[in-house]
């Protein structure tokens, strides 16, 4: 049996503020295994972000449990820092922080972690070569354009090495051929980290391209509908998306994903 | 495509537009960057001949506009008193003082009202009645409570540049991106981490607006304080000279507040570039916008 990092036992989340209120997510269990990759799609509004945010300990279950590496995420009202380990999140924005310098930015994880300064900038160099930002380790986030920003978000949420990678719609804002290729620098990143990857997207092809399993939400209320193994060999390339299997993946999640929606259109 | 060399030209315009900053400026930009080192003393001389000509031709008494040049002795002989420079200093400590106490007093109280929620909504009203009051009317009262010395003007400065600081930097800590906190979040900082590496850079851009308006607020205090009582000052000799009918010298004084005011607000202006480059109120002035 293969190590479970990731537990949802029946997690429901409703926000409520003032007079009404919205269930985000409703009875959702879930298991993700050490180093999986696991893809979660579905259209707006239909609980992505919430069960992403769960997952981190930003926000707590209305009801259900939450458990990492076996043990309980919230003890009480608490979170417990412990179950929370390292942890890398990747947020739709990038999120820098405008006074520090790129590479600041980036060992920020390990500034927070107690890391020393001589470490750190070892550290920041790498990554930023690893994600191709080498030579604008000095550069303010300003200077950097939305794919470079997104860049040195990603290497930020490496640069503990966490065991678990939550990224919510990291390439959204990106055109489509930037997309692609750090779609692929993605995958290598994965190939060589080992880490549990939960990426969060609304592009079916993306989620196809990427993961071992794609779990598919559907709105009103959040749940899940659909898990689907995807077996295609690593490294997977352009070559991979061209193969009829792949298409007949995404054929196959499209048609589940219109079956849900009310309207029967799909943001792809 | 190997996207692990460097970023390519297409993903990253703003390294060609860096290109194109190192490129000679044309005569245009040359122009356009310096145009306010030949427009400003143009202007200020065009107003001096314009003034001298209508109190030639007006034959305008000079009790009540005095000729340019004789403002010009008045202001030579000002300088070259050491008086003044007793005046300037004595206004220079009040300002100072007063600054530097609204500077500690407003980014105190912000943050307590930032961290302890309930003092925001129990010291709400207050503040807000408070921002109502015309403040300069209060001046007097200040003068009976803490006498006719320094004390008076500094509270007074004080209380003036207190508003603005205070205001902004509350605003400035209530303004953080929502985002980055979660940062912070996600790696488990402590709140003293977060107050050093997110609070407080996220809400100095606030602050040191603050003080922009702050410092020309401490100023109008202080003088406007030295108007009313006192005997020492340069608002103390600008009231002085008037009630001596000496009107070259109340020129000169009403120019040399004017110069003190500018210098004072430069120097914060020049404290926020240095503070917060990375900031748009900086940079995109920097580059021109
Ligand atoms: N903080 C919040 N307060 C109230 N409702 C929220 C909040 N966050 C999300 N929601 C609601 O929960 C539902 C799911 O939101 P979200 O998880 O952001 O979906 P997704 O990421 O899939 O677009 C939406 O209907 C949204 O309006
Ligand atoms: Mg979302």
């Amino acid at each position: 049996m293969t190590d479970i990092e990731i537990q949802l036992e029946n997690v429901t989340k409703t926000y409520s503020g003032g007079a009404t209120s919205v269930t985000a997510l409703t009875e959702t269990s879930l298991s993700i295994a050490k180093g999986e990759f696991v893809v979660i799609v579905g259209p707006s509004g239909c609980g992505k972000t919430t069960l992403l945010r769960m997952i981190a300990g930003l926000i707590k279950p209305t009801s259900g449990e939450i458990k990492i590496r076996n043990k309980p995420l919230w003890v009480k009202n608490a979170k417990s820092t412990e179950a929370v380990g390292e942890l890398g999140f990747v947020f739709q924005q990038a999120n820098l922080l405008p006074w520090r310098s790129v590479a600041g930015n980036i060992a920020l994880p390990l500034e927070l972690r107690g890391v020393g300064r001589r470490e750190r900038g070892k550290r920041a160099e790498e990554l930023a070569e690893l994600v191709g930002l080498k030579g604008f380790e000095n550069a303010s986030p300003h200077e950097l354009s939305g794919g470079m920003a997104q860049r040195a978000a990603i290497a930020r949420a490496l640069s503990n090495q966490p065991s678990i990678l939550l990224m919510d719609e990291p390439f959204g804002a990106l055109d489509v051929m930037t997309r692609d290729a750090m779609n692929q620098e993605l995958q290598q990143i994965w190939l060589d980290l080992r880490p549990t990857i939960v990426l969060v997207t609304h592009s079916i092809p993306e989620s196809v391209f990427l993961a071992d399993r794609v779990i598919s939400l559907a709105p009103r209320p959040g749940r899940i509908v659909d898990i689907k193994d995807i077996h295609f060999p690593r490294p997977r390339t352009p070559e991979t998306e061209r193969s009829s299997e792949f298409q007949s993946h995404i054929g196959q999640l499209r048609g589940l994903l219109d079956s849900h929606s009310k309207t029967g259109k799909q943001r792809v | 495509m190997d996207m692990r060399q460097q970023p390519s030209a297409q993903d990253s315009p703003d390294a060609a537009s860096r290109h194109v900053a190192r490129s000679p400026l044309t005569a245009a930009q040359i122009f356009n960057a310096y145009l306010t080192w030949f427009t400003t003393p143009l202007i200020i001389i065009l107003f001096l001949l314009v003034w001298k000509a209508y109190v030639t031709i007006s034959g305008v008494s000079a009790f009540v506009l005095p000729a340019p040049e004789k403002v010009l002795l008045a202001i030579v002989a000002d300088l070259t008193d050491p008086v003044t420079y007793d005046h300037l200093l004595t206004t220079l400590l009040e300002i100072f003082q007063g600054f530097a106490l609204a500077i500690v007093t407003g980014i105190l109280l912000a943050l307590l009202l930032y961290k302890v929620a309930v003092m925001e909504r129990v010291l709400n009203p207050f503040i807000v009645a408070m921002q109502v009051v015309p403040k300069v009317a209060l001046i007097p009262l200040f003068v009976v409570w803490f006498g006719f010395g320094m004390t008076s003007k500094v509270i007074v400065a004080a209380v003036l540049a207190f508003f603005p600081i205070f205001m902004n930097t509350l605003l400035g800590l209530k303004s953080i991106h929502f985002g980055h906190r979660e940062v912070m979040e996600t790696n488990n900082a402590s709140r003293l981490q977060t107050f050093l590496k997110l609070e407080m850079p996220s809400a100095l851009p606030y602050t040191l607006a603050g003080m922009e308006m702050g410092i020309v607020f401490a100023t109008i205090g202080a003088v406007v304080g030295e108007f009313l009582g006192g005997n020492r000052g340069l608002g103390y000799l600008t009231i002085s000279r008037l009630n001596s009918f000496q009107i070259e010298g109340l020129f000169s004084s009403i120019i040399i507040l004017t110069m003190l005011g500018f210098v004072l607000y430069s120097v914060v202006v020049l404290a926020k570039t240095f503070a917060i480059p990375w900031h748009e109120s900086v940079c995109s002035r920097r580059t021109g916008g």
